[in-house]
């Protein structure tokens, strides 16, 4: 009896926790406003583009909806919804928006949160970039460090002022520390600072194992 | 008559689209753009537009911090336009003509220009009559027809559902909005009003 509730418990905690992954990965805001870009090049009559978009996003639909029942994904998984995601991000911000992005090769299947970059990364767009309404760049990098996956975004943004509260770090920020810490606890950590020179850095490491010790949920 | 306009959203594909649209109506004589709130707030200070659509959600300054700074007695009139409809309440609280959500269909965009220019048309009456303003919610109901009336009554906005309200009369340019032994005055056409109002819902009767 005790151990049903638990079960039903952890189910209800576990389909609460996809929901918010889902809501997190298609943020309605970025899902309309896509639609709107969408809408305006069919205006437009650039045909060729829209059909490039909508190719984009049902990508990153499908992929969301596939991966909706499991915790991780490899990091080679994660690093392709984010280009399906920049590609979109490009088109809506052509003059604002560059990208680097180094993994290295160790890190590829390596198991990760999903999502666990995009949220950040459009989170630099939307408090950075987004905010200085001029080019941005955005550098995105993966490495094995110390028995851990390093994932580091960095933004040229205006530096973060000590006023600046966990509130100004933006919802996607939030939203993966909890998550960071419910799958992980300790062992993870997410970190943001100003970077060396200049701009803001987010800094995540997750302990390294591969896709065998994958959480699912069924 | 003229109608002079400009266009706020951060993104240059949200702008183009709604020139295009606005380049398609012959009074419209002008159509500028800003790019986010700052330049918005400059851009209306400077030349005073008849009608802006504003995007709610831009860094740094959004679309209502923009009215606040403009101040809501000098700020033209407004169509606020949004991916969210969150934001539907807050933007009738400031007397928009419209809430447009995105994607935003050329359709609805239309009779969002209508409502705009009938209420510059007839601003005359509309301004000596602020503290009485009636605004519809036409964007929870599929079909487009209004669920709910935005009543504004002792400084507070306050909703009417559409199923409480047991008859309408019309007086000059207001409506008296009968919803049990309450009567509310909303400052709309009969004619603008019964568009609005699903006719499975309401019959139009002629007094004698």
């Amino acid at each position: 009896m005790k151990f049903e509730l638990r079960a039903s418990e952890l189910q209800s905690q576990l389909m609460s926790a996809q929901l918010n992954a889902l809501k997190m990965q298609l943020q309605p805001h970025f899902l309309f406003n896509t639609l709107n870009a969408i809408t305006v090049l069919v205006r437009r009559q650039k045909g060729k583009d829209a059909e490039e978009m909508l190719g984009h996003l049902s990508d990153l639909l499908r992929g969301v909806l596939e991966d909706v029942d499991t915790q991780e994904v490899s990091l080679r998984r994660e690093l392709e919804y984010l280009q399906l995601y920049l590609a979109i991000e490009q088109v809506r911000f052509p003059d604002r928006l560059r990208v680097e992005i180094s993994a290295d090769p160790a890190t590829q299947e390596a198991s990760v949160p999903q999502p666990i970059l995009q949220p950040i990364v459009e989170n630099a767009i939307r408090h950075g970039i987004g905010r200085s309404s001029s080019a941005g760049r955005i550098l995105i990098s993966a490495s094995k460090v110390n028995g851990t996956v390093e994932l580091r975004v960095q933004d040229d943004r205006p530096g973060l002022s000590p006023s600046d509260s966990s509130e100004d770090e933006g919802i996607g920020l939030a939203n993966t520390r909890a998550r960071l810490q419910q799958l992980y606890g300790q062992d993870a950590r997410l970190e943001i600072e100003n970077g060396n020179h200049g701009g803001v850095v987010v800094t995540m490491n997750i302990p390294f194992h591969q896709s065998d010790a994958e959480i699912e949920s069924t | 008559m003229p109608l002079t306009t400009l266009i706020v959203d951060d993104e240059p594909l949200a702008r183009d689209g709604l020139r295009v649209l606005l380049s398609r109506d012959p009074e419209v004589s002008a159509i500028r753009e800003a790019r986010d709130g700052r330049e918005a707030v400059a851009a209306i200070r400077e030349s005073n537009p008849d009608l802006v659509f504003l995007d709610v959600q831009m860094p740094e300054m959004d679309g209502f911090e923009v009215v606040r700074k403009i101040g809501t007695e000098h700020m033209p009139q407004v169509v606020f336009v949004t991916a969210h409809d969150q934001y539907a309440i807050q933007a009738f609280e400031i007397n928009a003509v419209d809430y447009l959500l995105k994607p935003v269909i050329e359709e609805r965009f239309v009779k969002a220009l209508v409502r705009a220019k009938n209420r510059i048309h007839s601003n005359g009456t509309a301004d000596s009559n602020r503290q009485i303003i009636g605004l519809l919610e036409t964007i929870s109901s599929p079909r487009g027809y209004v669920k709910r009336l935005a009543v504004r009554s002792g400084g507070k906005t306050v909703f009417v559902d559409a199923e409480d309200v047991d008859r309408i009369e019309a007086a000059e340019n207001y409506v008296e909005l009968h919803a049990g032994r309450v009567t509310h005055l909303l400052h709309v056409t009969m004619n603008t009003l019964e568009k609005s109002l699903d006719p499975e819902t309401f019959l139009r009767t002629e007094s004698t």
